[in-house]
């Protein structure tokens, strides 16, 4: 097959359910051109510039792009990496997405990446090295970005404050905005035996700029004890999908995304997933809307 | 009374002590540092478990990466050594950069290097091969050279152009048959008369989303490789005559979308 390209902008991300890009759809995406309202890609597996961006680039004309990076590593002591902010921040020149967002955790000690979210405290001294961190990410994209709730499976003694006052706090002080992850909010509450809807409820209506969705695993230890692993390999639990009502209701219509990283579906599976997120944001709006 | 907790700074390299340690000889999981232990709230789940979380996302989430990308030279080794293999690999060579598509360009060596593995190297042609199919594949676009441009020289000058290799073109010389035997290993289809072929001379290029494999005539392994080096295309003539039988117009039409003239 072969892609053309006629150049046209990817415009602002709508308030509707959209959909992660993956590699195994892009063919489908491409030549039957579905009906789904943004897409949002992870930049890591495009910096080469080869077969991957050449999909990106051609997707990018039809869709909405949202840029949703996972290796920026916006926890790490000592700033960013100066080399892979500079790789990113070209490719969202090429791109032009819509919106840019990471994680508030972090991947890269020293000069080695662990491959992973991982769990940082949330303490004065993490809070202004990510805030201090944002801001180098901000400058290099020009723009605010949005950071995201990550799911954890560690806490620590040290934290002097939820997730939600930390992430509140980062929003304030480096001017980004918060991408509200729900099923994170769900596995960490489950996790660590907190109330995942208090969470919502006190995270300020006014930061969340974006809502993730996605499944995750329950998984036993040896002894029969439960945790839950944010593995985006299974529909959306439908302890979520109340929760995800709960923050259409608080945030008002932002825009929502649908997740799935392992095991990936056929894309109709997707959308329909994302079309179940859309009922419940449209159900809400429309009563914004009579009110 | 509340031990002291570490900073940012040590809890991070802590962390990456944790993940980044070789399992025991013995199969047991390592011992966490001692601070970062006492940093990590049980609540009902000891600490070392929890941290074994992180260790285990690392090591599965690489280890089916290389194996996504050595997939054919997985094969041949037989899946339970090569998860074993690498897993021992992604530990001692993390990551350098978060695009995990960059990330293998040292297994090969790694297998070449491993003792056991000497009488396999038609494993090792086979993963190098991989490697260069997986560059190849993610390698920028760029225009190929369009016929005209050489066309166009006065025909005494051809012979002193100098051309550059496409980005998405990778060369691999082996010793065994490394086309059949990756084929083969894919299909579940190797047998011992394939280690008795001849050498392989292939030029891997990707002139739009799929990357394509050729073989080369030993002659015309040496004109291109010698191109690719930087020489002149009478040059590199000279070093494909002096293989063995070179015709440069035969050689050269078929090259031309895998070169691209020097900017």
């Amino acid at each position: 097959m072969t892609l053309s390209q006629h150049p046209a902008p990817t415009g602002p991300i709508p308030a509707k359910a959209g959909i992660g890009l993956r590699a195994p759809h892009f063919e489908q995406i491409v030549e039957e051109r579905p009906d789904i309202p943004w897409l949002e890609f992870h930049p890591e597996n495009y910096l080469g510039g080869g077969a991957p961006y050449l999909y990106l680039e051609r997707i990018r004309q039809d869709y909405p792009m949202s840029m949703h990076g996972v290796g920026l590593s916006l926890g790490s002591v000592g700033g960013l990496d100066k080399d892979h902010l500079a790789r990113l921040a070209e490719l969202a020149g090429h791109i032009a997405p819509g919106l840019i967002s990471e994680h508030l955790s972090f991947a890269r000690v020293g000069a080695d990446y662990l491959n992973d979210l991982l769990p940082q405290p949330y303490t004065e001294e993490a809070l202004a090295q990510v805030v201090s961190n944002v801001q180098q990410a901000q400058d290099a994209f020009k723009r605010p970005i949005l950071v995201e709730n990550a799911s954890a499976y560690i806490t620590f003694a040290a934290s002097t404050m939820p997730e939600h006052v930390f992430m509140a706090k980062v929003c304030r002080q480096a001017g980004c905005k918060a991408l509200l992850d729900v099923n994170n909010v769900y596995v960490n509450a489950r996790n660590h035996d907190f109330d995942a809807s208090a969470f919502i409820a006190e995270t300020p209506a006014e930061i969340i700029g974006e809502i993730h969705l996605a499944g995750h695993a329950v998984n036993l230890f040896d002894d029969g004890q439960e945790i839950r692993i944010d593995d985006h390999g299974s529909h959306v639990d439908a302890a979520v999908w109340t929760l995800f009502e709960q923050a259409i209701v608080h945030a008002g219509r932002v825009p929502a995304l649908i997740e799935w990283d392992t095991r990936i579906p056929a894309l109709e599976v997707l959308q329909d997933e994302a079309a179940r997120a859309e009922t419940i944001m449209s159900a809400h709006s429309d009563a914004a809307d009579a009110a | 009374m509340q031990l002291m907790q570490p900073d940012l700074s040590t809890l991070q390299a802590d962390f990456r002590a944790t993940v980044l340690a070789d399992t025991n000889a013995d199969g047991a999981e390592p011992k966490p540092p001692e601070a970062l232990l006492a940093a990590v709230n049980a609540n009902g789940i000891p600490p070392e478990r929890r941290l074994a979380i992180h260790r285990n996302h690392f090591a599965t989430t690489l280890v089916d990466s290389l194996g996504g990308v050595f997939e054919a030279t997985r094969a041949l080794l037989g899946p339970e050594f090569f998860d074993a293999f690498a897993k021992r690999y992604v530990r001692a060579h993390p990551p350098s950069a978060p695009g995990l598509f960059e990330y293998g360009g040292a297994f090969p060596d790694a297998l070449a290097n491993t003792p056991g593995l000497a009488d396999h190297g038609y494993v090792i042609d086979v993963a190098r091969l991989e490697w260069a199919m997986h560059e190849s594949f993610h390698a920028p676009a760029a225009p190929a050279l369009q016929p005209t441009r050489l066309t166009a020289l006065p025909a005494d000058q051809i012979g002193d152009a100098i051309l550059k290799a496409h980005p998405t073109v990778r060369l691999i010389q082996a010793t065994f048959p490394v086309h059949a035997l990756w084929r083969g290993a894919l299909d579940n289809a190797v047998d011992g008369a394939m280690l008795q072929g001849e050498p392989a001379h292939l030029i891997l290029s990707r002139p739009n989303l799929d990357v394509e494999l050729e073989p080369l005539a030993p002659a015309a392994y040496s004109f291109v490789s010698e191109l690719f080096a930087g020489q002149s295309i009478g040059t590199a003539a000279s070093a494909g005559a002096t293989t063995g039988e070179f015709d440069l117009g035969e050689t050269l039409g078929p090259a031309l979308r895998r070169l691209s003239l020097p900017t």
